[in-house]
C-alpha cells in the first residue's frame, strides 16, 4: 500500500510539467549565470581591465616613465595593465571627474595621485606609485651610500617573481572563494524542495478541501500516505540535485576531486528541505498565503546566512553566535561541501550530515502526527 | 437489525454558532437513510463528526458498533464517502483516480484491478477511462467522483449532496445506482436538500433544521404526522364569499387560500375530495379549470412543524 | 473602478504574505547585509588588513624585524599549536588567515639568496587575504635584499627598510567630496535591485493569476466593463501598489540613515526606485503568464532576481565581472537602475540628464517587458483554446 501511494505521488508530479521543468531549471538556470559571471575569476589571479591613467610631467622621472611603458605591454593573456596617456593638468584633472581616467598620476620628484573616487582601480594605481617610490627612496639611499652597487639592487627590486617564502597549501582541493558562491546555490535550491513539499503536504492535510477529507477517511493512515508522498518527492529532489552537481562540473565548476562525496549531502540537504515543507503544509489553521510566506522568509534568510548575496556572514556568525550555522541548513550543507574540498579528515562533514539527519527526522515526526491525528474543529 | 451508525446527543458549537443541537439519530444496517433539511441544518456537520473529520463537543458515535475515532482504521476499511465537491486528482486520468482511492482500501492488486473495472462500469464511465477529469462535463466527474468513493465495495456509504448542478440524465443514473449498492447489502447515508430524491429512494428519512432533528420515519410516517393530507387547487375565476363559506364547510375541508383566480384547499383526510369539490362546483354552474391534486410533501411537512419552507 | 478596487481587495487578501515578505527582506537588509558590507565593501577585495601567526625559530636581528613589519601591517593572532591539522582548522574557522614559521638559520639562508627554504606560509593561496600577504612578505624581503646587496648589515638593512616600507602615496582627492567606495545608501538601494524584483513577483503575481483565471476572466470579459478598462485598473493597482513600496523602502531608508540622506537625493532615489519598481510589475506580470502556480513564480523570480543581481554588480563589484559579462548585463534593465543610484550617490548637476536616462530606460524595459508578456498570455491562451 505505501508503494501504491508512492507510485501515484510519483505520476502526478511528473504530470504537472511546468512545476517539474522549473524544478530542474532552477538551480542549473542559477548556476549557469553564476558560473557566467564568475567563471572568468576562477582562472585569473587579478582581474583587470587595463587602467587608463592620465600622467602629468611635472618632472620627467625616466625609470617612472620606463616602468609604466612595461606595464603598458601586453601580458601573455593578451591585456596591459595599464593605458597611459601623457597630458595637461587641466585636462588630466578634467578627464578624472568625467570617468576617462581612473586617476592622475603626477610625474615628479615624489609621484603623486589624484583620484576622485578610492575604488578597486585607484586602489591598484596607488599600488603601483607606492611600490615605485619606495624602491626609487630605496635605491637614491643606497646611491648614496655605495653607486656602485645600483645595478645589483635595481635588479633585486626589478624581481619581482622571486619568492622569498614557500606557501604550504593546506588544502588539496580546490578552494576559489567564488565556488562557495556556487555551494551556496545547491544549498538554496535544496531548500526550495520545501515549496515541492509544501504543496503537496497540502494535498494530503484537510486544508486541501475535499481531496484531504477523502484521503483522511481512507483505510491507509494518513501517515503512511504522507510518508509514501514524501519519499517520492524526496527521491525526485535527489535526482534534481545530482543532475545539476553534474550539469555544474560539466560547464566547468571545480567542485575538487570528492564529487561522489557531495552526493549524501544533497540526499540530506533535500530531506531537510523537504521536510521544512511538509512540516509548514501540515500547520493547521494557516492560510496557503502565510505558509507560502513563512516558506520563503525561512529558506531565503538561511540562504543569505550561508552567504548566497555577501560573502563573510557566514564567518561573522560562527564568531559570534556559532549556535545558529549548527541549526541552519543552508549553512549546514554549503559548509559540508566546503570541508569536503578543502580538508581532508572529516569530523565537519560529518557533523553536518548528522545535525541535518536529526532535523529531518524532527520535522518529520512532529508533521507525521499532526497529519495522522488531523481532526478540524472546523474544516 | 443492528445499527449501521448511532449518534447520541452530538453536540458541536462554531464559535458563537451552535451547529449540532445534542443531536441523536441512529442508522439501521441495510436500510437507505436519507438526512433532509434546508442549507445550514447541519447535515454535512453530522456527517464530516460521524467520520471523524470534525472534532465535537459532545456526545459518542459508534459505527457498526464500535466508537468511532479518526485512528480506528477497521472501522474506515468499510466506509465509503461520496463529497459534495468532486475531489479527485487533475492530473491522474480517470481509470487512474479510482485505481487510486480504491488502492487506500484494497492491497491486493488481482482484486483491485476487478474492483476498479466494477466501479467504472457501475458509473458508466467506460468511454472515459483514459480521459483526465478536466475534459469531463459536470454529470461526468460526479460519476467519477462516486466512483472513487465506493470502489472498494464499503459497508457503509456516505452520499453528500451528490446530485447538486448534475444533468437529470446523470442524476437519475446516480439514484438508480444508489438503489442497486443499496441491493448488494451497503447502507447508505444521503444527505440533500432535494426532497423529491429523498423521498424516491430513502427508507427512513430525518428532517433536521438548526442542528435540531425535527422528524424521523418513513415517507408515510412522516406525513401521518401533519394534518394536511391533500391539497387541492382549482382555477376558479369569480368566487363570492358565500362560496368560500360554503366550500368550507364540506367535510375534511380544513384550510381554503382564495387569490381571485386561483382556490387552494386543504384536506385533513377523507376520500374522493376532489369529486366533492368538483360536484359542488357543477351543481352551481360555477367554470373552473386545471383541477390539481397534491399530496403531502416532505416540504408540508417541514413546512407545518418549523414554518419555514425547506427548499430557501 | 471596480477591477482596480478588486486588485487590492485580492492583495489585502494576500497580506499576511506580504508583510512576512517586506518584514523578511527589510530584516535581511538592515540585520545582515548593511552590518556587514557597510564598511567599505568595495575595498573588500583590497582589505589589506589579514590576521596571521607566527612562529619564529631563527629569533635572528631578520626574522624580528621582519616580525616587527608584518605586525604593523597585519594582526598577529595566537594560535594553539603549529601542527598541521591545527592550523588547517584555525585557517578554515577563518581565526588566521596565513601561518607563517620562520625556521631556524632562516637569517644566513636569506643571505645565502635561499630565503625560501626557511619561510614557510601555510595559507589558502587562492583566498585574496593570503594572496595580500604573500605579497607583503615578499615586498619586505626583497627591500632587504637590496639593501643588504648594496652593501648595509642585516640590522642596518631592517633599520632602513623600516623607514620606506610604510610610505604611503600622496592622494590627493579632486572631487568636492570625498567620494569614497560604495557608500551605504548605495549598498542599500543597490540590494533593492534584488529585493525588489523577487518581492514584487511574488507578492503580485499571484495576484493577477487569480485575475487571469479562466472563469473570473470570463466573466470580467462577459459583463458590460470594457476589456480596455478592464487591463487598465489592473496596471493603475499594480502602479499604485509600486508607488507604496516605494514609499515604505524610501521611508525605512530615510529612518535608517537618517540626517545623510536628504536633499535631492531622496527625490532622485525615489524616482529611481519607482521606475524600477514599474520595472518589477512589468516582470511579475510577464511572469504572470507563464504559469499558474506559485511555486514556480517563485523560482521563476528567484532566477531573474538572483541572475540580475550577479550579473550587474550588486553582489559582486561590477568591476571584476569578465568584460563579456559586462556587456551582457548592459541588456538587463538592473544595469541601469544601478547605474543611476551610482550617480545618484555622488550627485553633481550635470549628471542629471544621465540619470533621467537611466531611468527612461528602466521604464523603456518595462514596457518591452509588458509586451512581451501580453504576446505569451494570448498565445498560451490560444493553445488553451485548440487544445
Amino acid at each position: 500500500m505505501f508503494f501504491h501511494s508512492f507510485k501515484y505521488a510519483l505520476k502526478s508530479m511528473f504530470r504537472n510539467k511546468t512545476a517539474l521543468i522549473w524544478t530542474i531549471i532552477f538551480p542549473m538556470a542559477l548556476g549557469t549565470i553564476m558560473f557566467a559571471a564568475f567563471g572568468n575569476l576562477y582562472n585569473k589571479d587579478h582581474t583587470f581591465h587595463t587602467l587608463k591613467v592620465a600622467v602629468v610631467r611635472e618632472e620627467e622621472d625616466e625609470a617612472f616613465e620606463k616602468l609604466l611603458t612595461e606595464l603598458s605591454k601586453k601580458d601573455e593573456e593578451g591585456e596591459p595593465l595599464l593605458e597611459v596617456k601623457y597630458t595637461t593638468k587641466s585636462d588630466a584633472e578634467i578627464g578624472v571627474g568625467g570617468g576617462d581616467y581612473e586617476a592622475v598620476i603626477y610625474e615628479g620628484k615624489d609621484i603623486k595621485l589624484g583620484v576622485i573616487k578610492s575604488d578597486i582601480q585607484q586602489e591598484i594605481v596607488r599600488s603601483i606609485v607606492e611600490q615605485y617610490n619606495k624602491s626609487k627612496d630605496l635605491i637614491e639611499e643606497v646611491a648614496k651610500k655605495d653607486p656602485t652597487k645600483i645595478q645589483e639592487v635595481i635588479d633585486t627590486l626589478s624581481d619581482t617573481e622571486k619568492e622569498y617564502a614557500v606557501e604550504i597549501k593546506t588544502t588539496n582541493g580546490n578552494s576559489d572563494m567564488y565556488t562557495n558562491y556556487f555551494y551556496a546555490i545547491i544549498a538554496m535550491s535544496c531548500m526550495f524542495s520545501a515549496y515541492v513539499a509544501l504543496e503537496f503536504s497540502e494535498k494530503i492535510s484537510l486544508a486541501a478541501g475535499e481531496l484531504g477529507k477523502r484521503r483522511s477517511v481512507a483505510y491507509q493512515s494518513k501517515g503512511v500516505q504522507a510518508i509514501a508522498q514524501f519519499s517520492a518527492m524526496w527521491m525526485c529532489q535527489i535526482v534534481i540535485e545530482i543532475v545539476s552537481i553534474f550539469y555544474l562540473k560539466g560547464i566547468g565548476v571545480n567542485f575538487g576531486d570528492k564529487i561522489a562525496l557531495m552526493i549524501p549531502v544533497v540526499i540530506a540537504g533535500t530531506a531537510v528541505g523537504s521536510a521544512l515543507g511538509t512540516f509548514l503544509g501540515a500547520i493547521p489553521k494557516m492560510s496557503r498565503g502565510g505558509k507560502t510566506g513563512l516558506c520563503t522568509a525561512i529558506s531565503m534568510t538561511m540562504c543569505v546566512m550561508a552567504d548566497l548575496c555577501a560573502g563573510g556572514i557566514k564567518d561573522v556568525v560562527e564568531h559570534n553566535i556559532p549556535i545558529l550555522n549548527r541549526i541552519n541548513p543552508a549553512v549546514l550543507i554549503s559548509d559540508s561541501f566546503y570541508a569536503l574540498n578543502v580538508f581532508d579528515t572529516y569530523d565537519r562533514y560529518i557533523r553536518n550530515m548528522t545535525i541535518l539527519g536529526g532535523m529531518t527526522v524532527v520535522l518529520l515526526v512532529i508533521s507525521f502526527l499532526i497529519l495522522r491525528r488531523e481532526k478540524g474543529a472546523s474544516i | 437489525m443492528s445499527n449501521a451508525v448511532e449518534v447520541n446527543n452530538l453536540v458541536k458549537r462554531y464559535k458563537e454558532l451552535l451547529a449540532l443541537d445534542h443531536f441523536t439519530l441512529s442508522i439501521k444496517e441495510g436500510e437507505i437513510f436519507g438526512l433532509l433539511g434546508p442549507n445550514g441544518s447541519g447535515k454535512t456537520t453530522t456527517m464530516n463528526c460521524i467520520l471523524s473529520l470534525l472534532t465535537y463537543d459532545k456526545g459518542d458515535i459508534k459505527i457498526f458498533g464500535e466508537d468511532m475515532k479518526p485512528t480506528k482504521y477497521n472501522i474506515k476499511r468499510d466506509i465509503g464517502v461520496v463529497f459534495q465537491n468532486v475531489a479527485v486528482f487533475d492530473e491522474l486520468t480517470v481509470y487512474e483516480n479510482i485505481d487510486y482511492f480504491c488502492g487506500l482500501y484494497i492491497k491486493d492488486k488481482k482484486t483491485r484491478k476487478e474492483y476498479v473495472e466494477d466501479a467504472i462500469r457501475f458509473v458508466g464511465l467506460e468511454d472515459y477511462k483514459k480521459f483526465h477529469p478536466k475534459k469531463l462535463s459536470g454529470g461526468l466527474l460526479r460519476r467519477l467522483n462516486i466512483a472513487c468513493g465506493i470502489a472498494h465495495k464499503p459497508k457503509l456509504i456516505f452520499f453528500d449532496e451528490p446530485t447538486v448542478a448534475v444533468d437529470p440524465q446523470s442524476r437519475n443514473k446516480i439514484l438508480e445506482g444508489i438503489q442497486e449498492l443499496n441491493a448488494n447489502g451497503a447502507t447508505i447515508v444521503y444527505t440533500s436538500h432535494y426532497m423529491e430524491e429523498v423521498e424516491q429512494i430513502c427508507d427512513r428519512i430525518l428532517i433536521m433544521d438548526k442542528g435540531k432533528s425535527i422528524a424521523i420515519g418513513t415517507n408515510d410516517e412522516l406525513k401521518q404526522m401533519i394534518k394536511n393530507k391533500e391539497t387541492i387547487t382549482i382555477d376558479v375565476p369569480g368566487l363570492t364569499e358565500e362560496n368560500l363559506k360554503e366550500i368550507r364547510e364540506i367535510k375534511h375541508v380544513y384550510t381554503v387560500d382564495y387569490n381571485d383566480t386561483t382556490i387552494s384547499i386543504g384536506f385533513d383526510g377523507g376520500r374522493n375530495n376532489i369529486v366533492h369539490i368538483v360536484n359542488y362546483l357543477e351543481e352551481r354552474n360555477i367554470g373552473f379549470s386545471k383541477v390539481h391534486s397534491q399530496l403531502p410533501t416532505l416540504n408540508d411537512v417541514f413546512l407545518e412543524i418549523t414554518g419555514t419552507e425547506l427548499r430557501d | 473602478m471596480q477591477v482596480f478596487k478588486l486588485f487590492f481587495q485580492l492583495l489585502k487578501a494576500n497580506r499576511r504574505q506580504m508583510i512576512i515578505y517586506v518584514a523578511m527582506y527589510i530584516g535581511i537588509l538592515f540585520g545582515i547585509i548593511i552590518p556587514m558590507r557597510g564598511e567599505g565593501s568595495g575595498t573588500q577585495y583590497l582589505d589589506q588588513k589579514s590576521k596571521y601567526a607566527l612562529m619564529d625559530e631563527d629569533n635572528s636581528e631578520l626574522s624580528k624585524g621582519f616580525a616587527d613589519s608584518l605586525d604593523a601591517l597585519h594582526k598577529k593572532v595566537a594560535v594553539s599549536s603549529f601542527d598541521k591539522e591545527a592550523l588547517q582548522d584555525e585557517l578554515y574557522a577563518s581565526n588566521i588567515n596565513s601561518a607563517v614559521v620562520i625556521k631556524k638559520g632562516f637569517e644566513e639562508a636569506f643571505l645565502r639568496g635561499e630565503a625560501e627554504k626557511y619561510l614557510v606560509i601555510y595559507n589558502i593561496p587562492t583566498e585574496n587575504k593570503a594572496k595580500l600577504f604573500v605579497n607583503d612578505v615578499n615586498e619586505y624581503l626583497r627591500y632587504i635584499s637590496g639593501y643588504v646587496k648594496a652593501g648595509y648589515t642585516v640590522p642596518e638593512a631592517v633599520k632602513a627598510t623600516d623607514k620606506i616600507v610604510n610610505e604611503k602615496a600622496d592622494v590627493t582627492i579632486l572631487a568636492d567630496k570625498d567620494i569614497s567606495q560604495e557608500s551605504v545608501i548605495q549598498l542599500f538601494y543597490n540590494y533593492l535591485a534584488w529585493i525588489l524584483v523577487l518581492m514584487i513577483t511574488t507578492v503580485v503575481a499571484p495576484i493577477l493569476i487569480v485575475l487571469n483565471k479562466k472563469e473570473v476572466r470570463n466573466r470580467i470579459e462577459c459583463s458590460s466593463f470594457p476589456f480596455a478598462k478592464t487591463n487598465g485598473q489592473i496596471l493603475l493597482g499594480a502602479a499604485v501598489a509600486g508607488i507604496g513600496l516605494t514609499v515604505l523602502f524610501t521611508i525605512a531608508a530615510k529612518l535608517y540613515f537618517g540626517a545623510s540622506f536628504s536633499g535631492i537625493k531622496v527625490l532622485l532615489m525615489s524616482a529611481n526606485l519607482l521606475c524600477y519598481a514599474v520595472l518589477a510589475l512589468s516582470i511579475a506580470f510577464m511572469v504572470s503568464k507563464l504559469t499558474g502556480s506559485e511555486m514556480v513564480i517563485n523560482m521563476i523570480a528567484n532566477v531573474i532576481s538572483l541572475g540580475m543581481s550577479f550579473f550587474c554588480g550588486v553582489f559582486v563589484p561590477f568591476y571584476l565581472l569578465a568584460e563579456g559579462v559586462q556587456n551582457i548585463a548592459r541588456f538587463m534593465p538592473a544595469y541601469w537602475y544601478i547605474q543611476a543610484i551610482s550617480e545618484i550617490d555622488r550627485y553633481s548637476g550635470d549628471s542629471l540628464p544621465k540619470i533621467l536616462q537611466c531611468m527612461g530606460i528602466e521604464l523603456l524595459f518595462a514596457a518591452v517587458i509588458i509586451v512581451i508578456g501580453l504576446a505569451v498570455g494570448s498565445a498560451r491562451r490560444e493553445s488553451v483554446a485548440n487544445a
